[in-house]
């Protein structure tokens, strides 16, 4: 068999049927020439590789950071598959929802009454927006990062927090009915 | 490593397991599958669009999608992770198509995009691994100035236990263009990294 320089490249590709590679690795081994040829191109594959999966591997820490986020969408994916009742902020936004809706249902009862407006909107509810939130920033499906094993060189990361809801204000009054709760 | 508080390090072999428990909504299961499979899918979205923001929101994408529609899974065809790698490299072109990504250099790239002008591999290599982190650059580098098709060819190709007909289920494409398209971007690399050190092609060795 003649020299196999043009065979190096579907070799070390595993691109070769089985009768061909087999026929190059035995003219190979006779062949110093060829053998250098080839482990050489075999050693610079295998670096390659490792250099590969070095240098595209996610910053320490990292993927641990992005978990939740994927928690958070699967969250309400979960408990329907379970059967149970859905939990999680996507549950807590349809309750709030229901809540208003009730509301807005008494609130146009009420006008209808005769009750007006200006008594609504002026004294019961006060949204506020705090520019340090009170609400929980911890995720529904919290972890904290020693929750994963955090060894070696990894970088601590922050988790990342949940959106923030209004705080109504406190102590509304007697018997006005809260909107937005 | 543990991935919450008190449960076990689970394996590529507790696979099957983790899937019939994510079918009945086992959010633990959820968390292992993911810790198992998202280093290799982070490495294969890296490797396609080179831009970090854009490869965490693929891969948190692709696992809220895989996990979303497990039933659609059929472990007879293919394994899981090549199931993950056809979302995730659907996912990924989607990404690059939004970006209108030309084929240059990922160094100009990070530039433009307001980032450090290396590629963000994380804390600066401490000493004795600087050539390592010289050489994943170039690599990198290399991987970018490929056109779509090739740099995912050769980045599949550099995926261990990937057979040809894998990276054409992944890809879409018969196992033959697969390796016609390996073939390519191997030559295409070799031209790119001829002179490299630790990374070049030599020239052919001379007749003895």
């Amino acid at each position: 068999m003649a020299h196999v320089d043009s065979s190096v490249t579907d070799y070390v590709l595993d691109l070769l049927p089985g009768d061909e590679r087999r026929a190059v690795e035995r003219h190979a081994i006779g062949c110093p020439r060829c053998m250098e040829l080839l482990a050489t191109a075999a050693r610079r594959e295998a670096h390659l590789s490792s250099m590969f999966r070095k240098g595209m591997a996610p910053p320490g820490g990292r993927l641990e950071v992005l978990w939740p986020q994927v928690a958070l969408a699967l969250g309400g994916h979960a408990s329907h598959r379970a059967g149970r009742p859905a939990s999680g902020w996507r549950a807590g936004w349809r309750m709030a929802l229901a809540v208003l809706g009730v509301g807005l249902a008494v609130l146009a009862s009420s006008v209808g009454a005769g009750r007006g407006l200006d008594g609504w909107l002026v004294s019961t509810y006060t949204p506020t927006l705090e520019a340090t939130p009170t609400a929980s920033l911890t995720p529904a499906l919290s972890y904290t990062p020693d929750q994963w094993s955090v060894t070696g060189d990894e970088r601590p990361v922050a988790a990342t927090p949940a959106p923030v809801a209004c705080s109504p204000s406190p102590a509304p009054s007697p018997g006005a009915s809260r909107v937005g709760q | 490593m543990s991935i919450l508080a008190g449960d076990r390090v689970y394996t590529v072999e507790d696979a099957p397991d983790l899937i019939s428990r994510c079918l009945v909504g086992d959010q633990a299961a959820y968390a292992a599958l993911y810790r198992i499979y998202a280093g290799d899918v982070y490495r294969l979205v890296y490797s396609l669009l080179g831009h970090r923001e854009d490869t965490e929101e693929v891969v948190q994408d692709t696992f809220v999608y895989a996990i979303k529609n497990l039933r659609r899974y059929d472990r007879e065809k293919a394994s899981f992770r090549t199931w993950l790698f056809v979302i995730a490299t659907s996912r990924a072109r989607n990404k690059r198509r939004r970006r209108w990504l030309p084929t240059v250099s990922l160094r100009r790239l990070l530039q433009t995009d307001g980032e450090p002008a290396t590629p963000d591999c994380g804390d600066r290599p401490p000493e004795g691994e600087l050539e390592d982190a010289s050489q994943q650059r170039t690599l990198h580098d290399a991987l970018a100035q490929l056109s779509p098709k090739l740099r995912e060819a050769a980045v599949l190709r550099y995926f261990d236990g990937l057979t040809y007909r894998e990276m054409g289920h992944i890809l879409g494409i018969s196992h033959k263009t697969a390796e016609s398209r390996v073939r390519l971007a191997h030559e295409a690399l070799r031209l790119l990294l001829d002179g490299v050190d630790g990374l070049g092609y030599r020239g052919d060795t001379e007749c003895d």
